[in-house]
């Protein structure tokens, strides 16, 4: 499934009334539920210039497959404040990481947790320094306290990031 | 029957009475003035006292008739507005009627379009009595005047049963009606508007260009604390179409009263202000304007083409839309894919040919500017569109 089509299940269920135009969605990162692979995302606020950060808002998931939600307003415990990087962020790059990315992610999808041959690892490798240079150290920052399963994955599969 | 109607009704009898009342004081000038006229006709013979007397009653019934031409003429021309404004509200209702069969299979039952069907031929029915009732008027008036032109307008409406999409030259239109003056939101039989030809064959809905000025272009200005205010600024932008000048700080502080209906985030003013299409939808339910919120049908993540033809249809139909879309596909081309962002659609554009070439869209970050409607499938998120049930423009 391409990147397009994962998100926009989101409005097929009820995960989608949770998004609020003026906010913002995570990418979805994979974990593994009872019924299979789950995309996970939250909801923040941020800036134009992508320097201020709400924390996450609105954790849910969805089992993109068979359209079912699988949370919906999980907690976390990030503090409430203002998340800022003072760094200005050079967004054209940022399209060229995203646009990789959105290459790689079905591609991705389907050996998220497994082992990797080599090509794999490589595909793995570029596919997380493209989320990383898109996403920004906070959001990154975000993905990786939130949803552990996945980073450790790819931490054994390619190494400590 | 309807305000318009009642309206209407009024001014024909408000007429009748006026023209009433100037044939019978015409007459009585007539019979008051009759023995003046043998004077007249004898006034050689008459000794210079009487001619006086005479020549200063002539005067007065001059004037007295002059008052009455005036008052006639004023009358007259009443009475040509009212049938113009009677002739307007059936070409509307025809319009109406005419369409229904699009919502056939939109929102509306088959049961609820035949009503609504009947309901329009009924009132149309009634608006063609009130002309009959203003022609019957005719005979009355002042001997000598001519008739007005009402009874080409009567006959125009008589005939004119199937009224569709008006296109119309950019010089025959009038811009007066854009400011939105009125005291409630317009809920019209069908749009006022027609689509206006460039001269290179695009087709043009309504004036975006010059309804723009009373549209947001920069979100944010009601309170720094919420700065995230797309879709209040959206609605109030539907507001405005409608005709009514609410501003974005009366949606803003509507909606602070009312749970959960936008977000709050007190670290954040970016965060602050942003809306569902839901929260959209009670907001317009508020300010007096019923819509409902309609999924985006996506195909392969991609907003499909029945979206498209949905969204032109709504916004040809004189519906207020709102859409959900990721922004930076249309500020930049590309779009990581994260940001909502509401905009509303002031109109739509379509080529000789009558296909879809593309959107004006009322944006409250950077104003209304057209976008191709592959553009516009691009950048819908899937989240679901509001659409006004009236007809608000």
């Amino acid at each position: 499934m391409t990147i397009k089509e994962v998100k926009a299940t989101i409005f097929e269920t009820e995960c989608g009334e949770r998004i609020k135009e003026g906010m913002f969605c995570s990418e979805p990162i994979l974990s593994i539920g009872e019924k299979g692979l789950i995309d996970n995302y939250f909801v923040y606020g941020r800036d134009a210039k992508r320097q201020h950060f709400t924390k996450p808002k609105n954790c849910f998931g969805i089992y993109t497959e068979t359209k079912e939600v699988a949370y919906l307003d999980r907690d976390n415990d990030f503090e409430d404040k203002d998340y800022c990087v003072s760094e200005e962020v050079d967004i054209e790059k940022c399209f060229d990481s995203y646009d990789r990315y959105a290459e790689l992610y079905p591609v991705i999808r389907d050996f998220a947790y497994q082992s990797c041959g080599e090509e794999s690892r490589k595909q793995l490798k570029e596919y997380i320094k493209c989320f990383r240079e898109f996403s920004g150290d906070i959001l990154f920052a975000f993905y990786r306290k939130l949803y552990p399963s996945f980073f450790e994955w790819v931490d054994k599969e390619i190494g400590n990031l | 029957m309807g305000q318009r109607y009642e309206k209407n009704r009024n001014s024909v009898s408000e007429n009748k009475e006026t023209r009433r009342r100037i044939n019978e004081e015409s007459r009585i000038l007539s019979e008051e003035f009759a023995s003046l006229h043998e004077l007249s006709g004898m006034i050689d013979s008459l000794d210079d006292d009487v001619v006086d007397s005479v020549r200063e009653l002539e005067a007065v019934k001059e004037a007295e008739n002059n008052r009455l031409v005036s008052e006639q003429e004023q009358a007259d021309s009443e009475r040509e507005k009212i049938t113009a404004d009677i002739n307007a509200e059936i070409d509307k209702l025809d319009a109406g009627a005419s369409k229904l069969d699009q919502l056939r299979s939109f929102e509306f039952g088959q049961k609820s379009v035949d009503a609504a069907e009947k309901t329009y031929r009924e009132e149309i029915t009634a608006f063609k009595e009130l002309l009959d009732e203003l022609d019957d008027g005719n005979s009355t008036g002042i001997a000598g005047m001519e008739s007005s032109s009402a009874s080409t307008s009567i006959e125009r409406a008589v005939d004119n049963t199937n009224f569709g999409v008006e296109y119309t030259n950019d010089s025959e239109r009038s811009f007066s009606n854009l400011a939105p003056t009125r005291s409630t939101p317009r809920d019209l039989p069908a749009t006022e508007f027609g689509f206006t030809d460039d001269g290179n064959g695009n087709l043009t809905y309504d004036s975006p260009q010059e309804m723009a000025q009373y549209l947001y272009s920069s979100q944010g200005s009601a309170d720094p604390s919420y700065q995230g205010t797309c879709g209040l600024c959206s609605c109030a932008n539907i507001l405005r179409l409608s005709g009514v000048n609410y501003s974005e700080g009366d949606v803003l502080n509507y909606a602070k009263t009312q749970t959960g209906l936008i977000e709050y985030d007190p670290n954040s003013p970016d965060a602050s202000g942003g809306t569902s299409p839901q929260s959209r939808r009670e907001i317009l339910e508020h300010f007096g304007i019923s819509s409902g919120v309609f999924p985006v049908k996506m195909d392969h993540g991609i907003a499909s083409q029945e979206t498209i033809d949905q969204i032109a249809n709504n916004v040809a139909d004189g519906r207020g839309v709102i859409l959900s879309v990721h922004a930076d596909y249309l500020y930049y081309g590309r779009s990581m894919g994260d940001d909502y962002h509401a905009v509303t659609v002031s109109s739509v554009v379509k080529n000789s040919h009558g296909d879809i070439s593309g959107f004006y869209i009322a944006d409250s970050n950077i104003g209304t500017k057209y976008y191709t409607a592959q553009q516009i499938q691009n950048a819908l998120t899937g989240n679901a569109m509001n659409v006004t049930y009236s007809h608000i423009r």
